[in-house]
């Protein structure tokens, strides 16, 4: 069983057309649904400080995440639930993420957590996103 | 769950452009509000969707995305 999603089109300011992989789920006790960009190469998923605040979310210790900029922020590690799938097929479980002390940083779906629940395959030829479910025993 | 689902794919190349770096909220697949401020979209919806489960996010610029340049 699998299921997919196709990249989202956005128009550059140049004109062109760029394709993304985003995919939506729902986020926390509140199972707020919300849609971000799935990215293989951020460790971890980041929630934006004012999306952060009107969740509630168990904060474990401090961190710092860094980003394109490569100047370290200050940030909040916690565990949000996830609810995620399409279809006839869909999952809860747990993330761990970072909540930055600075607002306005993009919201990321990184690896951790997330990326060992799926076998997860970008086709990029085909602009969509592949998920199988990986069995852990 | 099939409205997470909808409202995700009535995301189209228009809307995503047009909205490009604004955080959005969708109800039956329509952009209901847009803004800036997370907080704004977050009051709006709270105020006059109470019912509903709108689908939120924040649209990626519209320019390239990529993790380090350097």
């Amino acid at each position: 069983m699998s299921f997919s999603f196709k990249y989202k089109a956005v128009q550059l300011k140049s004109g062109k057309f760029i394709f993304r992989p985003m995919i939506p789920l729902a986020i926390g006790e509140e199972k707020i649904n919300v849609f971000r960009i799935l990215d293989s190469g951020s460790d971890i998923t980041i929630i934006p400080k004012e999306l952060a605040e009107v969740m509630k979310i168990d904060y474990g210790s401090e961190n710092e995440v860094s980003g394109i900029s490569g100047v370290p922020v200050k940030s909040k590690e916690g565990r949000i639930n996830v609810h995620f799938g399409k279809g006839r097929e869909f999952y809860n479980f747990d993330i761990p993420i970072l909540v930055p002390e600075k607002e306005g940083l993009n919201f990321i779906i990184g690896r951790l957590g997330f990326f060992e629940m799926f076998k997860i395959i970008f086709l990029e030829a085909e602009r969509r996103i592949e998920f199988k479910k990986i069995n852990l025993g | 769950m099939q409205d997470i689902i909808s409202n995700f794919e009535s995301l189209s190349e228009d809307k995503t452009s047009k909205y490009a770096g604004e955080w959005v909220a969708i109800v039956n697949n329509k952009i209901v509000v847009h803004s800036t401020s997370f907080k704004e979209v977050y009051d709006f919806i709270k105020k006059n969707y109470q019912n509903e489960k709108p689908l939120i996010g924040r649209l990626p610029e519209a320019n390239p995305i990529v993790l380090s340049i350097s």
